[in-house]
Formats: structure tokens, C-alpha cells, sequence
């Protein structure tokens, strides 16, 4: 294995670093690691430099990088939202690959904001074969309310939780007015459920693998199949892989899930890659 | 600004060189010397517009990460305190040959403030001016710091002190080794050879007050006490970063004088 720093682009070129394995192979799918919020390319607690080098490692070549005015990346001039110029970053960092190096399917990863992009990237790229996300979008369905407000009615945490939240759409919202502090001003915010069952069934419908592993700290989940009942109207098949650690917090500072996360993911590239040479085989 | 590896390809660190503001070259570069752990996360930004800075006043300026730490090889696990402070040695060669000069400053923020300056206490590496910004002064007290914030959450299972002595805080380790090897390290036992020196502090505190009481005497010697956010150790839902901008200023305006 070995990395290179790379940049992409003209003129405010994206800072990225390959890792690339011995036997590089361009015929089996690249992962994009996409940034988290504000956090630059090494991801939280360097999961995504640890990620990176497990999948080389595997045999699939692995791009972390910044998207413009992140990390190592320099701001670029326009004015275009962040949804717009990230995606439109994301196509750059595609066809950079698909120029130097050959490839042509991609499997796009990234938790919270990155999960957003991955996201929305395979709506509108045929290249991307899977997505693998930590927290993506998120609905609540009445067996999520039974089970926090009801099934355990000492759950004193949870109804003073609800309290808070319906206190918080009478408050007036402010920004943080911290003195020299930044977060991301790019707030997350859901499409509506339907939008998003139709486009899991248009990039369901194209064979894309999803991956969608669920932290404690998305409240808005409460059981593992949840996901998956939520969007019931979507036709998944078999290519939904769907886990909830409960446990789990959004930044993953568990040493447990530091070494656990990689290596499940490593394992589900393995796997979206056979399936997806098996089948340009049999097409064959 | 350059993106690169450098260093023993065995052992790569990685660094971003920042070129030169051309109307303004001086022959000089800079190495800033990075937090760790979450701070190093919070404060990844703040270095890099520091960086830009110094680079737009015609430093030769280049950030980089230790081993074990951001992009630079190997695992945290595998590596010692010797390493880092080695690498801050690789850092600074290849900051001399990149920039052609021979004149370099050093800039290191809490861990790597208390690293820069053991580092510079090599007199063969010539560093001329120092930066010690919010420094650690001594792995004992750092020690402390982290034991003390790791005491305040009992029960997790993130934050604490593994069975091989590791102490696991917000996401990062630091072995039993590291931890031995910083507890000799003491920047009030040290008597520094760069020819001047600025400490700048975000807060007082009784730490940055001993370090100030014991280097006062140096003719070298300057304290400073900026008023700006400071609380590295946080970790907010919401990732929120530090831009400390009074603190980026001052350090800015004192390396050019």
C-alpha cells in the first residue's frame, strides 16, 4: 500500500491523499471518504485515515479528501451553496479517478454531512455503486414513539427530552454567539421522507448497494429494523445492510468501534465489489 | 498551498507547505508543531489560517503531522514520544531544504509546544525563534489534565484508562509508554537555546504563571496574555472548531518584528 497526496482541480485545486494497494486493480470499485462537517479529510478520530488503509489493504483503492475551504483544501470563488459546489466536487474527485486511473465504479462513504453527500452524489451518478453511511437521514415512525415515550414510562430522560424539544419551537433560535468559534454553517436539514423513498427506489432500481449504520446520537432511531420500516415503500431487495449500535455516539470515540467500523465497512466493499463483478460477468 | 509526503518512506509524515507571499519573501521558514487528540481536530483550521498568515508576510511556512497522528504513517500505538520529537527534527530538515534557508522558527500549540521546545533545545537544528502557544509545561500536568477530565465521566466507556495503562480520551490514545516518556519532560527544567521565545496564553492559569516565573530571568523571554477561547479539551455535538483570531494576530504580528 501507499499514499499520495494529490490535487485535483484548477485553479483552487482539492487537497486529497490516494491510498492505493500493491495489486491495484481498476477494474474493482474506489472508495471516496467524504468529510464530516467541519472536520477535515482524517475524519473523526482519524477513522477515516484508519478506514482508508484497511480498504488499500483489502485491495481497493481509497480517496480521502477536502472539499473547498475544508481541511487542506482552499476556498473557491462563487456562489454556489454548499450542497451544490460539494456535489459538484464530488464529480471533479470521480472523473479525476476515472481519468488517472481507470476506474469507473465508486463507493462513496461518509458519516453525518458526508453521509448527505454520498447520498445525494448517487442520485445523479451512474459510477456509484454503493453508499456507506454513519447517521443518514432519519425519520420517526410510531413504533419510535411507543418505544421512547411509552414503553418505558420511567424513562424520565426521553419525556424531559420532548419537553425540551416542544419548548424549543416556541424559543428564539439564535446562533452561537461564542466569540471566535466556528461550526458548520451548512445545517442539516431532512428532505421530506417521501423525496427520499422516491430517490432509494430510483438508485435502488439502478442495483446501488446501501449501507446505512445508525449511532445512538441519531434520536430519531430507536431500533435497527426502523429504517427499513420507515421506507417500506421502497423496493431494497437485497441491497440494503442496515445496523443501529445504540451504544454508539456520532463521533465514534469508542476504541471498540474504532477498530469495529473499518473493518465492517471493508468487509461490505468486498462485498458490494463481488456482487458487482458478478454481475458485469454474467452480463458478459 | 502543497500537499506532500516526506520523510523516511518507511516512516512518511505528511505535511502542507505554504509558499511564500512573493512580494514579501524573507529568508525564513516556520514549522508549526500540532496539538493532540481533539484538539489537534479543533484547532486544524486555526493552523492553518496561522499558516496562511505567516505565509502572506513571506514565511516559508509548513504544517505537518507526527507519526501516528493525521496523515503521517503508522499507528498510535507503535510510536514514542522519541519518535515525535524526531520527526520534529525531519520536519525542520526538510523545511530547511524546501525553503533553501537555514533560519527556523518553531510554533507549537499545548502538546506540541511542550514538544517544539524539548526539540529545540537540539542546538544543531539552530531554532531561532520560538512559539510556545497555551503549552503543556510538563507531561505530569498534562497527565493530570486528562485523568482529571476523564474522572468527571466515571462511566463511560470511551474516556478512561485501559488495562495496558492507555489512557483513551475523546477518541485518542496515548500509551503507557507515551505517557512515561512525556512525565520526563518538564518545560520548567529546561533552558532554552532559542535566541527568543514567546509564550502566549488564551488564559492565566497557575501552570502558564510557573512557566513565566521561570523563564522571566531570560533576556529571550516574552509573555503574553491574549484573552480568546481556549478550552481545547471540549468536544462539542456539533464539531465545532476554535479560531482563536486575537491569538493568530499576535503571534502573527510578533514573528515579524
Amino acid at each position: 500500500m501507499r499514499e499520495i497526496a494529490v490535487k485535483i482541480g484548477h485553479p483552487t485545486p482539492l487537497t486529497g491523499i490516494i491510498t492505493q494497494p500493491n495489486n491495484f486493480d481498476a477494474s474493482k470499485p474506489a472508495v471516496l471518504i467524504l468529510n464530516s462537517g467541519l472536520m477535515h479529510h482524517i475524519g473523526t478520530c482519524r477513522l477515516s485515515v484508519k478506514l482508508a488503509r484497511q480498504i488499500a489493504d483489502a485491495g481497493f483503492l481509497a480517496i480521502r479528501f477536502d472539499f473547498s475551504g475544508l481541511g487542506d483544501s482552499a476556498a473557491r470563488r462563487g456562489t454556489s451553496s454548499f450542497h451544490e459546489s460539494s456535489l459538484a466536487e464530488l464529480k471533479e474527485v470521480l472523473d479525476y479517478l476515472q481519468e488517472t486511473k481507470g476506474i469507473t465504479k465508486f463507493i462513496s462513504y461518509g458519516l453525518c454531512s458526508g453521509a448527505d453527500a454520498s447520498y445525494e452524489i448517487s442520485k445523479i451518478d451512474d459510477r456509484i455503486v454503493g453508499i456507506a453511511q454513519i447517521d443518514a437521514y432519519a425519520y420517526t415512525n410510531w413504533k419510535w414513539f411507543i418505544r421512547r415515550y411509552i414503553g418505558n414510562l420511567k424513562n424520565m430522560s426521553a419525556w424531559l427530552g420532548l419537553l425540551e424539544r416542544f419548548g424549543n419551537l416556541f424559543a428564539t433560535k439564535s446562533n452561537s454567539e461564542k466569540e471566535f468559534y466556528e461550526a458548520s454553517d451548512n445545517q442539516r436539514e431532512h428532505p421530506s421522507r417521501d423525496s427520499v423513498a422516491e430517490n432509494l427506489n430510483q438508485i435502488c432500481k439502478r442495483g446501488v448497494y446501501i449501507y446505512n449504520i445508525f449511532t445512538g446520537d441519531t434520536i430519531e432511531i430507536n431500533y435497527e429494523n426502523q429504517y427499513r420500516e420507515v421506507f417500506s415503500d421502497v423496493d431494497f431487495g437485497n441491497l440494503l445492510t442496515l445496523e443501529y449500535y445504540e451504544e454508539l455516539e456520532h463521533i465514534i470515540t469508542s476504541p471498540e468501534y474504532q477498530k469495529l467500523l473499518p473493518q465492517k465497512l471493508c468487509d461490505w466493499v468486498k462485498m458490494v465489489s463481488d456482487r458487482t463483478n458478478t454481475l458485469v460477468t454474467v452480463i458478459n | 498551498m502543497d500537499p506532500f509526503f516526506f520523510g523516511a518512506s518507511t516512516q512518511a509524515l505528511y505535511g502542507v507547505y505554504h509558499h511564500p507571499n512573493q512580494q514579501l519573501t524573507r529568508n525564513e521558514a516556520i514549522l508549526l508543531c500540532p496539538s493532540f487528540g481533539q484538539e489537534y481536530m479543533r484547532s486544524h483550521r486555526a493552523n492553518r489560517q496561522l499558516a496562511s498568515s505567516l505565509a502572506k508576510q513571506g514565511f516559508h511556512v509548513l504544517r505537518f503531522d507526527y507519526r501516528g497522528t493525521g496523515d503521517s504513517s503508522a499507528n498510535i500505538e507503535d510510536v514514542t514520544i522519541k519518535d515525535w520529537l524526531e520527526d520534529i527534527e525531519t520536519a525542520i530538515e526538510e523545511l530547511k531544504e524546501t525553503a533553501c534557508t537555514s533560519i527556523v522558527h518553531v510554533i507549537g500549540l499545548r502538546l506540541g509546544g511542550l514538544l517544539a521546545s524539548t526539540a529545540a533545545l537540539n542546538k544543531k537544528l539552530k531554532i531561532k525563534k520560538l512559539v510556545l502557544w497555551d503549552p503543556i509545561i510538563s507531561g505530569e500536568s498534562y497527565d493530570i489534565e486528562l485523568q482529571a477530565e476523564i474522572k468527571k465521566e466515571s462511566s463511560s466507556k470511551c474516556n478512561l484508562i485501559d488495562e495496558q495503562g492507555t489512557l483513551h480520551f475523546n477518541g485518542f490514545p496515548l500509551t503507557q509508554e507515551m505517557r512515561n516518556d512525556l512525565m520526563d519532560i518538564n518545560l520548567c527544567d529546561q533552558k532554552p537555546v532559542a535566541r527568543k521565545i514567546y509564550h502566549i496564553v488564551s488564559s492565566e492559569s497557575e501552570n502558564a504563571n510557573t512557566l513565566k516565573n521561570t523563564w522571566s530571568e531570560l533576556s529571550a523571554y516574552q509573555y503574553d496574555f491574549v484573552k480568546a477561547p481556549g478550552d481545547w479539551n471540549h468536544v462539542d455535538e456539533s464539531g465545532g472548531i476554535m479560531l482563536p483570531q486575537p491569538i493568530l494576530q499576535a503571534i502573527a504580528a510578533w514573528m515579524i518584528k
